[in-house]
């Protein structure tokens, strides 16, 4: 059991519909909040973590003791991949800058850069249940002092490599590119309560719901950012229920409960 | 949440350019024999002879038979590695496949490659999706997981070079808040061409091998493998076991600094952190497994801090010998630190006495005998400013 408050939750995706891949219509002010410098190194997984988290926070004036945990399924990818065929194509000329930009973890470090967080910092996989183990790992850097603020980052852009194997295996969910970045301080605003049992039921409907109302997307972010609105409405002593199933039985359940109602969302930096 | 859980390391399995096995691993490190050989250049314009350390073809072999049908049908090296370090770990710890302990068991595995091989046959038009197997860095721990019969949480961590320490904090955590009590936890990265490629493009691989902590120091040597740990809480230890070492405490940190240089600040904070985790002090800790890439940076910021913090400490780096299992390392680092614990011996660094620079406390020649060994540093660092350190205590 944890305890927390929430500070903020933004998503950033594509509408339902839309062709899968890059944003078509990437927010407004992303060249004005991260910069165009390396902008032809990176990729927009990384760039769409670093705006939102710069863009949905107050920018810290130092360095901060926050936890970064990114939760993703391809994170990356595209970067990696250009990064191959660049070489094919610059031969001995190919920049030293591309390698920086074209690790698993490139947003992590791009981002933890970008707002002086010198905190735990995480990239993890848990494929269909990443958001409930993303979010386990977030509030537990709270839970034992280590962070004062934990910041989350779930979901992917997909590449079209991401997309071919996202698609193997497509469990009847839709692929769409989004990122949702939350901010969880120190409080007691709401109690988190994680069940890892395995599911009873060999050959459980696949994917993220909340309560019994499934997702339909593959890409996290979007249940994600629906369940932590949705925990924001709760009246006091009201539950509400992530479930996220994946092949082989595996489960994981994340009930938060509403305790009270904190003013960390207006308290600057949840302390 | 009893958060004074205590977790003790119960298994080990590794493969590494040593071979299969921690007894190859074992007699390689103490002998500081190395087994590189030229990579071939894998664009126009890289430097030929450049050096790396692969799993050789009878241990590759030797894992193949034993991995899951699944794997051994649709070989990814990043799963044929972290498979059979998993199944060797766990036969260690005197376990089963299916065992109650195991069957609710965490796993977790940190890589940097991942599934490197399936990705780039695919960008390099080589292979398509399904004959790849797919490259999600999911994929590897989810195989390990079937590979044991684990049905408990199961994720991957990826933190470049740090990632198998980060996936044992990880592994920690949800033992100590009793998500689990048992874990199957490590790291694994296969060779990758992308790797390859981008230390190429710093100039920091070539012709002559890692030589960590010499004054002639020049080059990283990548290698590949796998290493894995079973870690059991005190209420799940069986009657008989005999764990090689009681792990106290796993810090991260990051530097928040540069993208690939390391930054002694951030690097001392994640030394003070483990140490503060840990519950002891700088001069109890004996032996040190350094990062120890060879590179002139790392190892002027880890030799600075440990001839200043840690002078009474023995330090040894296994990368001359083993080379730089990337996203593996610190899991090389963790099975060489609960060897030495095993055998209160310290498997020397690869470099001659006589070029050691700045007076650091380096283990050199023949394995250093240290009956009275109580606690190991295991030292795990990588691009991205990301820091990893554990710290083990004997327990015999």
């Amino acid at each position: 059991m944890f305890e927390f408050s929430l500070r903020q939750v933004a998503l950033c995706g594509q509408q339902p519909g839309e062709e899968p891949g890059e944003l078509a219509a990437p927010p407004s002010d992303l060249t004005a909040v991260i910069g165009t410098i390396g902008d032809q190194f990176r990729d927009s997984f990384t760039r769409l973590c670093l705006y939102l988290a710069r863009t949905y926070d107050d920018a810290p004036q130092t360095r901060t003791d926050d936890t970064v945990v990114i939760g993703t399924e391809y994170g990356n990818t595209a970067a990696l991949a250009r990064l191959q065929r660049r070489a094919e194509t610059d031969g001995k000329m190919l920049s030293a800058k591309h390698f920086p930009n074209a690790t698993s973890s490139s947003a992590s470090a791009f981002v933890n850069l970008g707002i002086g967080a010198t905190g735990r910092n995480l990239t993890l996989n848990a494929g269909l249940l990443t958001p409930v183990i993303a979010i386990w790992q977030a509030l537990l850097a709270l839970a034992v002092d280590r962070s004062s603020t934990s910041k989350v980052l779930i979901g992917d852009v997909y590449s079209p490599e991401a997309l071919l194997d996202a698609r193997r295996e497509p469990y009847d969910l839709r692929c769409r590119s989004g990122l949702t970045h939350a901010t969880f301080v120190k409080g007691s605003e709401f109690r988190a309560d994680f069940d890892f049992a395995s599911d009873h039921d060999e050959s459980p409907v696949l994917g993220g719901q909340i309560g019994s109302s499934r997702s339909s997307d593959r890409n996290s972010a979007f249940v994600t950012a629906e369940f932590l609105e949705l925990i924001q409405t709760l009246d006091i002593g009201q539950q509400a229920v992530l479930t996220c199933r994946g092949p082989l039985a595996r489960r994981g359940a994340l009930t938060v409960t509403r305790q009270s109602t904190d003013t960390a969302r207006n308290g600057g930096r949840g302390e | 949440m009893n958060r004074s859980a205590r977790i003790f390391v119960t298994g080990l399995g590794i493969i590494s350019p040593a071979g299969a096995g921690t007894a190859p691993f074992w007699d390689d490190l103490c002998a500081a024999r190395n087994r590189f050989t030229d990579l071939t250049p894998l664009y126009p314009g890289m430097k030929a002879g450049t050096l790396g350390g692969r799993v050789p073809k009878d241990a590759w072999d030797i894992a193949l038979e034993q991995v899951s049908e699944q794997t051994r049908a649709r070989p990814r090296a990043a799963s044929v590695f972290a498979e059979y370090a998993a199944l060797e770990a766990l036969r260690d710890a005197g376990l089963e496949r299916g065992d109650d302990l195991v069957r609710n068991a965490l796993v977790c595995i940190g890589t940097s490659d991942g599934q490197a091989d399936a990705l780039e046959d695919l960008v390099g038009n080589r292979r398509d999706i399904t004959e790849t197997g797919g490259f999600s860095s999911y994929s590897i721990t989810e195989d390990v997981a079937a590979a044991v019969g684990a049905r408990g949480p199961a994720f991957t961590t990826q933190s470049t070079c740090a990632s198998a320490n980060v996936a044992v904090s990880c592994a920690m955590e949800m033992l100590r808040s009793g998500v689990a009590d048992t874990a199957v936890v490590g790291g694994c990265d296969p060779y990758s061409e992308k790797n390859i490629i981008g230390f190429s493009s710093l100039q920091t691989i070539g012709a002559q091998r890692c030589r960590p902590f010499s004054v002639d120091r020049r080059y990283v040597t990548p290698s590949e493998g796998a290493g894995i740990l079973v870690l059991q809480t005190e209420n799940a230890l069986r009657p008989g076991q005999q764990p090689y070492a009681e792990i106290l405490a796993t810090a991260v940190n990051n530097d928040a600094s540069h993208p690939t240089a390391p930054d002694r600040d951030g690097v001392e904070a994640c030394h003070r952190r483990a140490l503060a985790e840990a519950g002891i002090t700088a001069a109890d800790i004996d032996v040190i497994f350094a990062h120890g890439t060879g590179s002139r940076a790392n190892d002027a910021v880890e030799g600075g801090i440990f001839t200043e913090v840690y002078p009474r400490a023995a330090v040894t780096a296994i990368k001359g010998t083993v080379g730089h299992l990337m996203g593996a390392a610190g899991a090389a680092g963790a099975v060489a630190s609960c060897l030495t614990m095993r055998h209160r011996t310290v498997p020397p660094t690869a470099v001659d006495a006589t070029e050691v620079d700045g007076g650091l406390n380096l283990v050199t020649g023949a394995p250093l005998a240290m009956p009275q060994l109580r606690y190991v540093q295991n030292n795990a660092f990588g691009f991205g400013g990301n820091n990893a350190i554990s710290i083990f205590r004997n327990v015999a």
